[in-house]
């Protein structure tokens, strides 16, 4: 039981330690930029997922479950903004209200 | 109530059940993962059609209250986790002290994220529409941006909101749970973190990007 | 293996409606779906009959334009999400993958008995959005009509549409983990039967494309409520995101409704033509491409809205990596009745059928693939026809031969043959003359969703209305001539067609436990060659 809770705790405080991080990131460090914060953000969930999900605990097909999930995000958040990232952007004149 | 699981007839053994409904949350969880991801699309989208004007409407949000909040939902997930270790090892009255901080911190996030900050925002007029309060060039995409931000953040609170009434319901069922049996007690703490994680991807996109440089 | 004669059929394992409304028996819910299927299919077919009735003269014949906007929104709606989506995995696939897995029920019975509730709900939901006032935006929703101009039911509709999902979600999620864990001993993936794979691959789109739905109609409910909203080009939203998400689902959506009926001819024509699947592994792995790829195409819709180049470009060369796996599949149905000892019983004349629809309605999909020919032929009939070629002809042509093939073990009784077969040409023919002309009508620049169209129209328009009529005979013969048999046809044995797979070896009906010994699996699927010659007895 001890064990448990103490890598339990060693859990939260790492992400407490990963959201300092991304504070750091936003005020201390300006050079770390956006790209910090996102793979940090990134860090957090996958700490998430291992240290409190257990996801390592389970076996293949739960592995595949949720490999699938992020494959089909990506899928939808590459191919979706491939569009906008590579419009051509004509000004238009927006009526002020 | 004896520590001799059961299974329904369409398995073979109690744990062949129980490995099938760990399987299919995780499967529940990847759809939910897909269900939030037409509001990260439209982060990027929103983002996208005028980056300063977005960045200074997020830069309006309470970065105090979403801090604490981060930190609770991340201690929250640190308490249900003790408490599915205490009915792993048999306590369950442990347990049952485990979940219900898991639920209060649960509820502090609640109270803070729609009865403080939500207010706070409203008061401010910072609800997306003709008394939307941030004039000038940034106006629109300020408006685009708290469009997603009250969004999302609803949206979030309600699956909140869900999470709190299972873990209710496994207090209320507790004296069924043993070391042995307590799928459910596993099952929905995995809902739970899940609802953590989607928070650690929202923190940021509403908080942080708009003020980093 | 034996079966005690203390079993009960499932059919009269209680005869109270309670025993069938509470049921979680996964062949009492199969039912339980036939017949609100069966429900919408004839309702979504009364408003298609009502738009080919409008489309006989040039001027249209029932006098508004706004009628005839609800009225094909009618039957897009009820159509899509209420017939094409769900019908084949939550009738024939509900009752047969406990069946064909050697199990006794699904992973979680309770939840498909949800499932079936959800579905009703969203149904009624549905209809009371498109009858009692109606939805005039088209099935697609597109923003900002949607969201700010048209004066329908629009959020009523959205909110069914949202219900019926976590329905398909719910029976998506049951049958993964159901082929995941509840194969019966020895059946290794490469034992399991072809309609098991394409159901499977199905339920991958059900369970990730239709959340993003959901999602993106919650966006639009909250855009349409609130009058402001990311899809709102007055601060800077955009429209297209609409239609990404929109497509980002509805697209893969496409494959839900044919890869069931993948599944089911593969069933059938080794079972025709006493042959073993031809090429099993490239049928399968086919099936779970087409899953894959079918996501990776849905900017194809979008080529003209003012997408960028660069992705209509993507879009278009991914679009076309999809006919490869569909292709594939084609050639095997073929190279299996090469050289076979084919029977022409009904389902086999649905399944020849299919097999010639589907291929014009995916060749003619290359055409609005192509990025240039696109540009001419979209938003013609050209496109309605392709579709209906893939969706009528292909999905309900396989959904009937399925459910042919398949009723002897649902009902028990065997349906009369030679009704079977004229039902079976009636459709293929009729389907041929109303839809044929619709691709010349499109090439020729007759656009879609118009209420009326130039005088020299009007005889193409006039063959697709009177072969219409032809094509609805043919539905409705199945109607009455399955009822009969419920009351008067002859007593099916266990494995009337002389077919592989465990759902055969076992009574019709089947019993509730399916199953009096778990079986245990040793050949590999469709061993036709080795079983002994079929008797019809």
């Amino acid at each position: 039981m001890t064990g448990v809770v103490v890598r339990l705790f060693a859990v939260a405080s790492l992400m407490v330690a990963l959201l300092a991080a991304e504070l750091a990131a936003v005020f201390i460090f300006p050079a770390w930029g956006r790209i910090g914060v996102a793979i940090i953000a990134a860090a957090m969930v996958g700490v998430a997922a291992f240290g409190f999900m257990d996801l390592r605990r389970e076996g293949p097909p739960v592995w595949l479950l949720a490999a699938a999930a992020l494959l089909w995000l990506a899928i939808l958040l590459g191919l979706g903004s491939l569009d906008p990232l590579t419009r051509t952007l004509y000004p238009t004149v927006i009526a002020a209200p | 109530m004896s520590d001799v699981a059961t299974h329904e007839f369409q398995f073979a053994s109690a744990e062949h059940q129980r490995e099938t409904a760990i399987s299919g949350i995780w499967l529940f969880l990847a759809s939910e993962a897909l269900f939030f991801g037409p509001i990260f699309l439209s982060w990027i989208y929103a983002r996208l059609a005028d980056p300063s004007a977005f960045d200074a409407g997020a830069r309006q949000t309470d970065l105090t209250i979403g801090i604490v909040n981060t930190a609770l939902l991340i201690a929250s997930s640190f308490a249900y986790g003790v408490g599915l270790a205490s009915i792993q090892f048999g306590s369950r009255r442990r347990m049952v002290v485990w979940l219900l901080f898991a639920c209060t911190l649960g509820l502090a996030f609640l109270g803070l994220k729609f009865g403080v900050e939500w207010r706070s925002d409203l008061e401010k007029g910072l609800f997306p529409g003709a008394n939307f309060s941030i004039q000038g060039p940034t106006r629109n995409g300020a408006q685009l941006f708290f469009a997603f931000y009250f969004f999302s953040t609803a949206l979030h609170g309600l699956h909140l909101i869900v999470g709190l009434g299972l873990v209710a319901w496994i207090i209320s069922q507790a004296r069924q749970f043993t070391p042995k049996r307590h799928t459910p007690v596993l099952i929905v703490g995995l809902y739970w973190t899940f609802i953590d994680i989607i928070w650690l991807v929202l923190f940021p996109l509403i908080y942080l990007i708009g003020r980093a440089s | 293996m034996t079966h005690s004669a203390a079993q009960v059929s499932y059919l009269d394992d209680g005869h109270t409606l309670r025993s069938w409304l509470l049921s979680t028996d996964h062949k009492r819910i199969a039912i339980l779906y036939i017949v609100a299927i069966t429900f919408f299919f004839f309702v979504g077919g009364v408003a298609a009959f009502l738009i080919r009735y409008n489309l006989i003269s040039p001027n249209g014949l029932i006098g508004s334009a706004e009628t005839y906007n609800r009225l094909f929104s009618m039957h897009g709606i009820l159509m899509v999400w209420f017939f094409l989506v769900p019908a084949a995995p939550v009738t024939l696939g509900n009752f047969l993958t406990p069946l064909m897995l050697g199990a006794r029920d699904l992973a979680f019975p309770r939840l498909n008995l949800l499932s079936w509730y959800l579905f009703v709900i969203a149904g009624f939901i549905a209809l009371y959005a498109v009858v009692g006032g109606g939805v005039d935006t088209g099935w697609t929703f597109y923003t900002p009509l949607t969201s700010f101009y048209s004066k329908g039911h629009v959020v009523a509709a959205v909110v069914a549409i949202f219900i019926a999902g976590f329905s398909s979600i719910a029976t998506g999620l049951n049958f993964i983990i159901s082929i995941h864990k509840l194969r019966a001993p020895g059946m290794t993936w490469y034992k399991m039967p072809v309609f098991l794979w394409s159901l499977y691959a199905t339920s991958v789109i059900l369970v990730l494309a239709t959340p993003v739905l959901a999602m993106t109609l919650l966006l639009l409910a909250f855009e349409r409520i609130f009058g402001i909203g990311v899809f709102d080009p007055a601060i800077g939203g955009d429209p297209l995101l609409f239609q990404h998400l929109f497509w980002f689902y509805s697209h893969p959506a496409v494959y839900v409704m044919i890869l069931p009926g993948f599944g089911v001819i593969s069933e059938i024509i080794p079972a025709f033509s006493r042959k073993e699947l031809f090429g099993y592994k490239f049928v399968v792995w086919a099936s779970i491409a087409i899953a894959v790829i079918g996501f990776l195409v849905w900017g194809h819709h979008m080529f003209v809205a003012g997408t960028s180049l660069y992705s209509a470009i993507v879009f278009s060369l991914l679009s076309y990596m999809v006919a490869v796996p569909s292709a594939i599949k084609v050639f095997n149905w073929i190279g299996t009745m090469h050289k076979g000892y084919i029977r022409f019983d009904a389902p086999m004349l649905y399944a020849i059928g299919f097999i010639g629809l589907f291929t014009t309605g995916g060749l003619t999909g290359l055409f609005v693939a192509a990025l240039a020919a696109d540009v001419h032929l979209t938003q013609t009939y050209f496109v309605v026809a392709h579709f209906h070629y893939v969706m009528v002809g292909g999905m309900v042509s396989a959904y009937f031969a399925g459910f042919h093939f398949w009723w002897p073990k649902m009902t028990g009784r065997l349906y009369p043959e030679m009704w079977g077969r004229v039902g079976a040409i009636l459709i293929f023919v009729g389907f041929n003359l109303t839809f044929f002309p619709q691709f010349l009508l499109g090439y020729l620049g007759m656009p879609r969703r118009y209420f009326a169209y130039p005088q020299h129209f009007e005889a193409l328009n006039l063959l697709s209305s009177a072969s219409a009529m032809v094509l609805a005979v043919g539905y409705l013969l199945p109607l009455g001539y399955f009822a009969w048999s419920l009351l008067y046809g002859e007593r099916a044995s266990a494995n009337p067609w002389g077919a592989t797979g465990l759902e055969w070896t076992t009574p019709s009906p089947p019993p509730t436990e399916n199953f009096a010994v778990t079986p245990t699996v040793t050949q590999p699927p469709y061993q036709y060659e080795h079983a002994e010659t079929v008797s019809h007895e």
